[in-house]
C-alpha cells in the first residue's frame, strides 16, 4: 500500500525536478541516451558476431591467465560485462566452462570496463562526439532495414556508439552550464572522511543507474568541467567498483546456481579491490602521476588520470585475488548446490541458457543423453539384464547366458514417472530456444528433438518386446530361448559399443562414424540370419506358428532398436555434423 | 565504384552464408583425404588377412568397414560437388 502511494509520489517529483532544472535536464538526458547506446551496443554485438563471441569465450580459456585476458578483451570489444556474464552463466549451466575459468573470465572483464573510462576520457572529451554520433546513427538505422542478422547487428552496434557519444555529450553540456550557476566543485570533500562520503555517492549512483559504465561517464565529464576535485573522483570511481557488485547480485537472485556463484565471486573481487584502492588511494594517486607521464597523459588531463587509476587499481585487485581463484572455487562450489532432482526433471536446460545458441545447443544435447540414460536403465532391465554386467569386461554370451531371472520392471510405469516428463521439458525447451538460433542451429536443434523420440519410440519397443521375451525365457523350449538370447545378444553388443564411443573423447568423428557405420551393417546381416534361422525352426517343427509370428515381430522390435540406438549415437557423440550427414547414407 | 556494387561487396562481407560454405568444402576434402587413406590401409591388410583364410572374421570385419568407409567416400565426394556448384 504505501510503496503504491510512494512510487508514483517519488515519480512526480523526480519529473518535477526534470523539468523545473534544465541542466539536471540535460545531465539526466545524457545518462539516458548513454544507456540506451549500452543496450544497443550489447544487442548489436549479439547479432553481429554471429556466435564468434560465444567462440572466443568457449576456446581461449583454459587457462586462468588466458581466462582473464580473454574476459578483458570480450568486455573491451563489445563494452558490456553484463553481455560476457549472461554468456558465461550459459556456458556453465550447459558445462562447456568450468567454474575456474569463469571466474577467471569475470576478472578480466572487471578490467575490460574500465576502457569505458578511456573511450570517455579520450574521445568522448577531445573531440566534438556529437557531429560523428549523427552520421552512425543514420546508418546505423539504414542498415537496421537489411536482411542479414550480421548487418542489422553491425547497425545496432553504430546506433549504440551514436547515442553513448551523444550520451556523454549532453552529459559534458550539462555540467558546462551547471557550472555557471552552481560550482559542485565547492562541496569536495578532503581527508578519509570525503573519500567515504564519495565513495558512498558513486556506489549509490551505480546502484540507481545499474551501470558503473554509465557512473564512470558521470564522473570523468562532471571531472573534466571541474565541477568534482580529483581525489573524490577518484574516490567515486571506487565507489562505483563497490555498487556494481550490488547491481551483480540483485541481477544473480533470480539467476541459476552458477549465475549466483560469478555473482559471489564477482562481489569477492570487487569488495577486496575495493579495500586495497581505499587503502592505498593516496599511494595509487602517486603511482598514476608516474605512470601518466609514460603514457603522454598531461598533468592537467585529470579525466585520464581517473581512467587510468580506474584501470590500475582493477588490475591491482586481479593480481591480488588470482592466486586464490582455486581456494575461491572450492569454496564457490559449497554454494548453491542442487538438491536431489525429481524425477522426470531436467538438469540442464535452464532459462539462462536458452539465448545463447551455443550453450542451448549443448544444453539441450545434454538433456537428450540424460534422457537416454534413463531410458537405457528401462530398456536394458525390460531385457532381464543389469548395466554393470553389460559394461563389464565379460564376454557378451556370458552376461546374456548367466542374466536368467525376470526383472519386476513396469516399463510403462517407468514411462510415465521418468521418461515421457523429460521428453516433453526437451521438446517444449527445444522449441523455444530455436527462436534464438540461425538456420544451422535450428537443423541441429530438430535432430536433437527426433533423437528424443527415437530414445522414447525404444521404450516403447522394448515394452512389446519384453512381454514375449518374459513368457518365452520361462517356456521348456529351448530353441526360443536360444533365439530371444541372440536378440539379447545384439543389444548388447550395441550398448556396450555405444558406451566405448561416448567415453573415448580423444576417439575422432570418423572413426566413431565408421564403427556405427560397420554396425549397422553387420545388424543388417544378422537380422537376415535370424530370419533364416526362424524358416529353418518352423520347417524343423522346432517352433509352432504362435511362437514363430511372435518372434518374428520381435525381430522387428530388436533391430528397430538397434537402429535407433545408432542413429542416437551418432547425433549425440559424433562432433562434427558433416560426419553425422555421410553417417545418414546407412538409414535402412 | 558503383554503389550497386559496393552493395553487393558488403553484402559479400557480411553474408556468412559463403564463408560457411567454404568452411564446410575445405572440412569435407580433409574428411575424404583422411576417408582414402583408410580405405587403403584396409585394402592391404584386407589382402594380406585373405591370404590366410579368405572365410575368416577378421576378413568379414574388414570387408564391412572398407564397404562403409567406401559408402562414405561417395556421400562426401557428392556433399562437396553439391556445395561447389552452389558457390559457384
Amino acid at each position: 500500500m504505501l510503496k503504491q502511494i510512494i512510487s508514483p509520489l517519488l515519480f512526480l517529483a523526480f519529473a518535477w525536478f526534470i523539468v523545473s532544472n534544465e541542466n539536471a535536464k540535460t545531465i539526466i538526458a545524457g545518462i539516458a541516451i548513454f544507456l540506451i547506446g549500452m543496450h544497443y551496443m550489447e544487442s548489436g554485438f549479439k547479432l553481429f558476431s554471429g556466435g564468434a563471441l560465444e567462440n572466443v569465450l568457449q576456446k581461449f580459456t583454459s587457462t586462468t591467465p588466458k581466462a582473464i585476458g580473454t574476459g578483458f578483451l570480450a568486455t573491451a570489444v563489445v563494452q558490456s560485462s553484463s553481455l560476457v556474464s549472461v554468456i558465461i552463466i550459459s556456458f556453465l549451466s550447459a558445462e562447456l566452462m568450468g567454474l575456474t575459468s569463469a571466474v577467471g573470465v569475470v576478472f578480466g572483464s572487471n578490467i575490460g570496463t574500465t576502457t569505458t573510462a578511456w573511450l570517455v576520457s579520450s574521445l568522448g572529451l577531445k573531440i566534438k562526439i556529437a557531429q560523428y554520433a549523427l552520421p552512425m546513427l543514420i546508418f546505423g538505422v539504414i542498415m537496421q532495414f537489411s536482411k542479414h542478422n550480421s548487418y542489422k547487428g553491425f547497425g545496432s552496434v553504430l546506433i549504440g556508439l551514436g547515442f553513448i557519444f551523444l550520451g556523454i555529450s549532453y552529459m559534458k553540456e550539462g555540467f558546462e552550464t551547471l557550472k555557471e550557476g552552481l560550482n559542485l566543485a565547492e562541496y569536495a570533500m578532503e581527508g578519509y572522511l570525503g573519500i567515504f562520503v564519495y565513495i558512498v555517492f558513486g556506489a549509490v549512483a551505480t546502484v540507481v543507474i545499474q551501470s558503473s559504465s554509465a557512473t564512470m561517464a558521470i564522473i570523468i565529464t562532471a571531472l573534466a568541467t571541474g565541477q568534482i576535485d580529483y581525489i573524490n573522483a577518484l574516490s567515486l570511481a571506487i565507489g562505483a567498483n563497490i555498487g556494481t557488485t550490488v547491481t551483480a547480485v540483485l541481477g544473480a537472485l533470480a539467476s541459476n546456481r552458477n549465475g549466483k556463484r560469478l555473482a559471489v565471486a564477482h562481489f569477492i573481487f570487487n569488495i577486496i579491490t575495493g579495500v586495497i584502492a581505499i587503502v592505498f588511494i593516496y599511494q595509487l594517486k602517486d603511482l598514476v602521476d608516474i605512470i601518466a607521464p609514460l603514457l603522454s597523459i598531461a598533468e592537467t588531463d585529470f579525466a585520464m588520470k581517473l581512467a587510468l587509476f580506474h584501470t590500475i587499481f582493477n588490475v591491482i585487485g586481479v593480481l591480488a585475488v588470482s592466486p586464490f581463484i582455486k581456494y575461491m572455487v572450492r569454496f564457490l562450489e559449497t554454494l548453491f548446490c542442487v538438491k536431489e532432482l525429481g524425477r522426470g526433471k531436467p538438469k540442464y536446460l535452464t532459462d539462462e541458457v536458452m539465448e545463447i545458441p551455443a550453450s542451448a545447443l549443448e544444453a539441450i544435447r545434454k538433456e537428450t543423453i540424460h534422457l537416454y540414460d534413463k531410458s537405457l536403465e528401462a530398456i536394458v532391465h525390460a531385457m532381464n539384464l543389469h548395466r554393470k554386467e553389460i559394461f563389464s569386461d565379460k564376454e557378451v554370451h556370458d552376461v546374456v547366458e548367466q542374466s536368467n531371472s525376470l526383472f519386476k520392471i513396469d516399463v510403462d510405469e517407468v514411462y510415465q514417472k521418468d521418461i515421457k516428463n523429460l521428453y516433453s521439458e526437451i521438446l517444449h525447451y527445444s522449441s523455444r530456444s530455436q527462436s534464438y538460433m540461425d538456420e544451422d542451429g535450428n537443423n541441429r536443434v530438430y535432430e536433437l528433438k527426433l533423437t528424443a523420440r527415437n530414445i522414447i519410440e525404444m521404450v516403447k519397443d522394448v515394452r512389446e518386446l519384453q512381454r514375449n521375451l518374459n513368457h518365452f525365457t520361462k517356456s521348456n523350449n529351448w530353441f526360443m530361448i536360444h533365439e530371444y538370447n541372440k536378440l539379447r545378444k545384439e543389444l548388447v553388443t550395441i550398448f556396450r559399443e555405444i558406451q566405448v564411443m561416448r567415453n573415448k573423447d580423444f576417439v575422432d568423428s570418423t572413426e566413431i562414424m565408421t564403427k556405427i557405420g560397420v554396425l549397422k551393417e553387420k545388424g543388417s546381416d544378422n537380422e537376415v540370419g535370424i530370419s533364416k534361422n526362424i524358416d529353418m525352426l518352423i520347417r524343423d517343427n522346432k517352433i509352432d506358428s504362435k511362437m514363430a509370428s511372435s518372434l518374428i515381430n520381435d525381430v522387428g522390435f530388436t533391430y528397430s532398436i538397434s537402429k535407433k540406438l545408432l542413429k542416437t549415437a551418432s547425433v549425440l557423440w559424433v562432433k562434427d555434423q558433416e560426419i553425422i550427414e555421410l553417417g545418414d547414407e546407412y538409414e535402412y | 565504384m558503383s554503389i550497386k556494387k559496393l552493395l553487393s561487396r558488403l553484402d559479400d562481407f557480411f553474408d556468412q552464408s559463403k564463408k560457411k560454405q567454404r568452411k564446410k568444402s575445405d572440412k569435407l576434402e580433409k574428411i575424404i583425404l583422411q576417408l582414402e587413406e583408410k580405405k587403403a590401409e584396409l585394402k592391404k591388410e584386407m589382402k594380406s588377412e585373405a591370404k590366410l583364410n579368405k572365410k575368416s572374421k577378421a576378413v568379414y570385419d574388414l570387408c564391412k568397414e572398407y564397404k562403409v568407409i567406401t559408402k562414405m567416400i561417395k556421400k562426401a565426394k557428392k556433399h562437396e560437388n553439391l556445395l561447389v556448384k552452389e558457390d559457384s
